[in-house]
Formats: structure tokens, C-alpha cells, sequence
């Protein structure tokens, strides 16, 4: 339990992109991606820019602390 | 050929496994057998030095791009935790082995390759098994 949770999940299939494609765009591993949907890993904050960066969404569009 | 990045951390994780479990068979079998150099006393440390060397080549292989790919910040914290996990281990063969030399269960130089094969295996294994599961 970390208390973040998050929509890149969403927020990457609206816009057509496959794990594998985030993960190039913003310059990760594919598992790192893969991770942080399933909230097993929590990304440095320069990471969460980075992926926002590429959706052209804001950080907090994609990660939230009030999970429901 | 040239590895991606899933591939150099997919060879990376088993190279770093079967070091592990080279190092863990040593350790075992130093104690099972009762002497510190069950096998060329060597080999743990050699193979470790080879495996370092092909991950090395592996990575020039794959190219400057790739390989920060495969060394991006989910690597670096599941190296940290199975450095955290080494670092305990390796402060916990402490006590045990002070209990079985003074026991007499084992001499002072099985003890010594023991402990230091042990504490490799324990931060390869833990690397590999985090690796893996996550």
C-alpha cells in the first residue's frame, strides 16, 4: 500500500500507445512502465515529468494520492 | 547480434543467478565438506570477474542508448534492495559463524570462505529473485 495510485494506464491506451512505445518515448524499460501501472514501483519525480511530458498531461492528471 | 534492453537485462539477471548459485554451492559445499577450498579457490571470485566483464561486453554490444535503458531507475532500486538484503545477510553470518567457531562446527578458515561466498550469493540471488518478480 502506497497511498498513490495512478491512470497512466488510461491515460496511455487513450492515446494508442503501447507499453513498449511509452517506455521508448520516455526512456525507460518496458517493465519499469509495467510497474508503475501496477503500482508495484513509485517513479522519481523526474520520471513522472518525463512520462506527463510525453502524454501532455500534468503529473497530477496521472497520479493522485486520494485512491478510492 | 546486438541485445535491446529487455535482452541485456534478461541476460544480466541469469548471468548475476547463476553466479549466485555457483557462490551459494561453494559456500555449502565448503561446509559440508569441511575445508575452504572445496573447488579451485579461485573460481567464485573469477566467475564473478568473467560474468562483470560479459555484462560489460553485453552493454557495449547493445549500444550507449540501450543500455541506459536497462540501467533506468527500476533497476537501480532493485539493485538497492538486494544490496540492502546483502548488507543484512551479510551482518547476520556474523553471530552464526561466532556461534559455530565457538562451538567448534567449523574452523577458522572454512568460516572465512564461507562467509564471503555467502555474502556474494546473498546479493546475487536477491538481485536475481527481485529482478525477476518484479
Amino acid at each position: 500500500m502506497t497511498g498513490l495510485c495512478n491512470n497512466l494506464k488510461k491515460l496511455r491506451a487513450e492515446r494508442g500507445l503501447t507499453q513498449a512505445e511509452l517506455a521508448q518515448r520516455a526512456q525507460v524499460s518496458r517493465k519499469t512502465i509495467n510497474t508503475i501501472e501496477n503500482n508495484v514501483f513509485i517513479p522519481s519525480t523526474l520520471l513522472a515529468l518525463r512520462i506527463a511530458q510525453v502524454l501532455q498531461v500534468s503529473v497530477h492528471d496521472i497520479f493522485q494520492l486520494d485512491c478510492e | 547480434m546486438r541485445p535491446d534492453a529487455e535482452g541485456l537485462s534478461r541476460i544480466r539477471r541469469v548471468l548475476m543467478g547463476v553466479t549466485g548459485l555457483f557462490c551459494l554451492s561453494y559456500a555449502i559445499l565448503a561446509l559440508v565438506l569441511g575445508r575452504p577450498d572445496p573447488l579451485p579457490w579461485f573460481l567464485p571470485g573469477g566467475m564473478g570477474a568473467v560474468v562483470a566483464g560479459l555484462i560489460a561486453v553485453m552493454a557495449i554490444l547493445a549500444g550507449q542508448a540501450q543500455a541506459r535503458v536497462a540501467t533506468d531507475e527500476l533497476h537501480r532500486h532493485v539493485a538497492q534492495q538486494a544490496q540492502s538484503i546483502g548488507y543484512w545477510v551479510a551482518l547476520g553470518l556474523y553471530p552464526v559463524f561466532g556461534l559455530a567457531l565457538w562451538q567448534g562446527w567449523c574452523s577458522f578458515p572454512v568460516a572465512f570462505a564461507a562467509m564471503g561466498t555467502l555474502t556474494a550469493a546473498a546479493y546475487l540471488l536477491a538481485f536475481f529473485v527481485l529482478d525477476a518478480g518484479s
